[in-house]
């Protein structure tokens, strides 16, 4: 059911030609289809020890401890620094978060491009669904489950996660 | 003799308790044989005396039978009494001498002759007695004399058988005497045997026991007093001379090793004191660089106090060197600033001649000088009136001046008040700015529900899109009023540093005129302080001409001494080129020894 609502949200987005898409590290990623994020402004972050530095820590939202990356240095740019500018994905129960330093864009009018023309990092090319262009910048569309229980498998991180239930 | 080299185990003492048992034993023997000879001897001696004292008592018996003879016959002839008692007498003697002989005697037979004879004398005595007793003509006289001349004969086979006892004893005697000295011959033989056999053995006992090791003990020392160290006694006894040989080995061994010990340190102090000695020479040869090699013996010590004795002295050369260095320096410089003070000196003289110049010209400067300081009074009154004049005019300005700065100062503060509003506003602007960010915060998110909604959400985007709108307005009139508010506060800064400025420069203005005021206050202080002075310079310009005379005269006994330390300077100028050659000589001294370089 929930499966079913996200492919037809993501019809309509596709209908609507609208997404969401931030940039981290130097790379222009699309927020998943038919995902609900919030944007939230200088949240408190706990660190946790033992974690690698594109691990952030956790953090409470709205009553949810979520854990919160650093995406930047992992694609290997510079971290981002305080006050952090945090988006929070996922869906219930397994919420997490990403540290921005712009804002997310909106975007219209994407023009999807081939699987084999679209150039990505290394760590998100196993997970590439697509890739479109917005007339300038080329964004990417990941599955981003598959990469956390990745990142989970690199961090051994112990949270929530899309693929923990 | 390997059989008795076993005798070298056995103890000294009872070796030689076993050479003195078998001496003894040979002593004993021939004890024994000696005594033996003595007893045979006391034997033939005690037969001998038996024999003489028989032979005594035959020549008794006989004589006195003979005087008894001799008396019966001279009776029978003489009658006479006498003859009587003589033949009583001498039967009495012969009869004694009988019962000794029968004590003598060592058979029956012998002494049955003895008694043969003793009988027959008996009856001649009886006979006698009868034939003396009875009267002449008795008619046994006859029978009594032919029973005397009976028993006269029948002594005769008795007394040859008698005198034969003698002789056959003495042939016994001599027969026994042969043999037992026969026997005494064996048994002497048999004894010296002993006594031979016990002297060999224990000559033995003493040769292989005693004197053997003895003699290797005595050729080792001998050898070893020759100077053989290799000489050894090589006794493994062990008795009491065995240990004392292997002891005496042992203790040649390690005062062997001890000498040769000694002797190779010896040569190894040798060399060190040979090198040491090498070393002190060079020393003596003012070569302080030298050091001599520490060694491990004893000269290490003196070798060691030689290099430190070497060090001390070459730094107090070094430091000797140094001060003579500096002491030549410093001559040099003191020769030099002699010269220099010399020079110096002829200057002053010079100098001082000028002085006494210039002394005469300001005796006459000073008449000069009162004539004109009585004119400076007048002309100070006159500056006196002008300064009081000017100070009312200074008063006045500084009066405005401070009226200038209270409006100044009532400016700068409300202009403050202008600057905290304007920083309240900034304060408000930042709220506006918080807003319009948290504004654009809520329309991305519902931006991003609105597209999670899909088509529910497409009523919402006309929403965000106006708040998204109404965010960035406000976020641009923010700014607007955040750089309105940073001109305004720029410009009151600058406003406030200009008035600053201003009240600064009043400030320094009121300052200046407060100085000028307390100028010409000081100015008219001055004058009249100058007028007072000038009186003064007047009245002391007639004493300072005495002062100047008497300074000419003292520039004259100045200049005198002036002359007197030029003399004195040329003195020191002399002692210090003598200092300069000394220290020249104490460096050409140090200069012979040779140091380490510094």
């Amino acid at each position: 059911m929930a499966a079913t609502s996200e492919m037809l949200s993501a019809a309509d987005n596709q209908a609507l030609g609208l997404r969401h898409g931030i940039p981290i590290g130097g790379w222009r990623l699309l927020l998943p289809a038919g995902q609900a994020a919030e944007l939230v402004s200088q949240p408190d972050i706990t660190p946790l020890a033992n974690l690698p530095t594109w691990c952030l820590g956790i953090s409470n939202w709205h009553g949810n401890v979520l854990p919160v990356f650093d995406w930047a240095s992992l694609l290997g740019a510079t971290s981002a620094v305080r006050p952090y500018r945090v988006l929070v994905l996922g869906t219930a129960p397994h919420f997490w978060a990403l540290c921005l330093k712009n804002d997310p864009q909106r975007l219209t009018a994407l023009q999807p491009l081939p699987l084999i023309e679209v150039n990505a990092p290394p760590l998100l090319q196993a997970y590439l669904l697509g890739g479109y262009r917005d007339g300038q910048h080329t964004w990417l569309d990941i599955a981003y489950d598959g990469l956390l229980l990745h990142l989970k498998t690199l961090a051994s991180l112990d949270g929530p996660s899309p693929q923990t239930r | 003799m390997r059989l008795l080299s076993w005798f070298g185990d056995i103890r000294l003492p009872i070796k030689f308790l076993l050479v003195a048992s078998f001496l003894g034993f040979g002593l004993l023997a021939l004890g024994l044989n000696y005594q033996q000879t003595l007893s045979l001897n006391g034997q033939a001696l005690a037969r001998n005396n038996q024999l003489n004292t028989l032979s005594n008592l035959v020549d008794a018996v006989t004589i006195n039978a003979l005087e008894a003879r001799n008396a019966e016959k001279d009776f029978q002839l003489g009658k006479d009494p006498k003859q009587v008692d003589v033949f009583e007498h001498s039967m009495d003697k012969v009869e004694e001498a009988l019962s000794l002989i029968s004590g003598q005697l060592r058979t029956d037979a012998d002494r049955g002759v003895v008694d043969g004879i003793q009988q027959q004398l008996d009856r001649y005595q009886d006979d006698f007695h009868r034939s003396a007793t009875a009267k002449a003509n008795d008619p046994q006289q006859a029978q009594w004399r032919v029973g005397m001349e009976n028993a006269i004969a029948a002594l005769s086979p008795l007394m040859e058988r008698f005198y034969r006892i003698k002789q056959d004893y003495q042939t016994q005697d001599a027969a026994v005497h042969k043999q037992e000295q026969r026997l005494r011959l064996e048994w002497f033989a048999i004894a010296a045997g002993l006594m031979l056999l016990t002297l060999v053995t224990a000559g033995l006992i003493v040769r292989y026991g005693v004197l053997r090791p003895v003699a290797d003990l005595h050729r080792t020392i001998s050898h070893l007093a020759d100077g053989d160290m290799t000489a050894r006694s090589h006794i493994h006894s062990r008795d009491e001379l065995g240990r004392l040989a292997t002891t005496l080995d042992r203790l040649l061994d390690e005062r062997i090793q001890v000498l040769t010990d000694k002797e190779r340190e010896n040569a190894e102090l040798n060399r060190s004191i040979v090198a040491l000695l090498e070393n002190l020479f060079r020393l003596g040869e003012r070569d302080l660089t030298v050091r001599v090699p520490v060694a491990a013996d004893v000269t290490g010590v003196v070798s060691d106090s030689v290099n430190r004795l070497a060090e001390s002295f070459a730094a107090v050369l070094q430091e000797v060197r140094r001060v003579a260095d500096d002491v030549a320096d410093t001559s040099l410089s003191v020769k030099t600033q002699a010269t220099d003070v010399m020079d110096s000196a002829d200057l002053e003289q010079q100098e001082i001649a000028q002085t006494l110049i210039g002394l005469n010209q300001a005796v006459t400067a000073m008449q000069s000088i009162f004539g004109l300081a009585q004119n400076a009074g007048d002309i100070s009154q006159q500056t006196i009136h002008s300064t009081e004049t000017a100070e009312q005019s200074v008063n006045q300005t500084l009066a405005s001046i401070n009226k200038i700065r209270s409006t100044i100062q009532d400016a700068e503060k409300k202009i403050k008040r202008l600057g905290e509003r304007s920083q309240e506003i900034g304060g408000i602007v930042k709220l506006l700015d918080n807003f319009s960010e948290r504004t654009h915060i809520l329309s991305l998110n519902a931006s991003m529900q609105a597209a999670a909604a899909g088509i529910a959400g497409k009523g919402l985007m006309v929403v965000v899109d106006e708040v998204q709108r109404l965010a960035e307005n406000s976020r641009e009139a923010a700014a607007d009023i955040e750089g309105l508010v940073n001109n305004i506060q720029l410009e009151t800064a600058d406003t406030m540093q200009a008035i600053n400025t201003v009240i600064g420069d009043v400030v320094a203005g009121t300052q200046l005129a407060q100085q000028a005021g307390d100028t010409m206050q000081a100015t008219r202080n001055n004058t009249e302080s100058l007028v007072s002075a000038v009186a003064h310079i007047a009245r002391h310009a007639s004493e300072q001409t005495e002062v100047a005379e008497q300074l000419r005269f003292r520039a004259v006994s100045i200049e005198a001494s002036a002359a007197s330390t030029n003399a004195k300077m040329q003195h020191q100028t002399q002692l210090s080129e003598t200092l300069v050659s000394a220290a020249a000589l104490l460096q050409t001294a140090i200069a012979q020894f040779k140091l380490a370089e510094a």
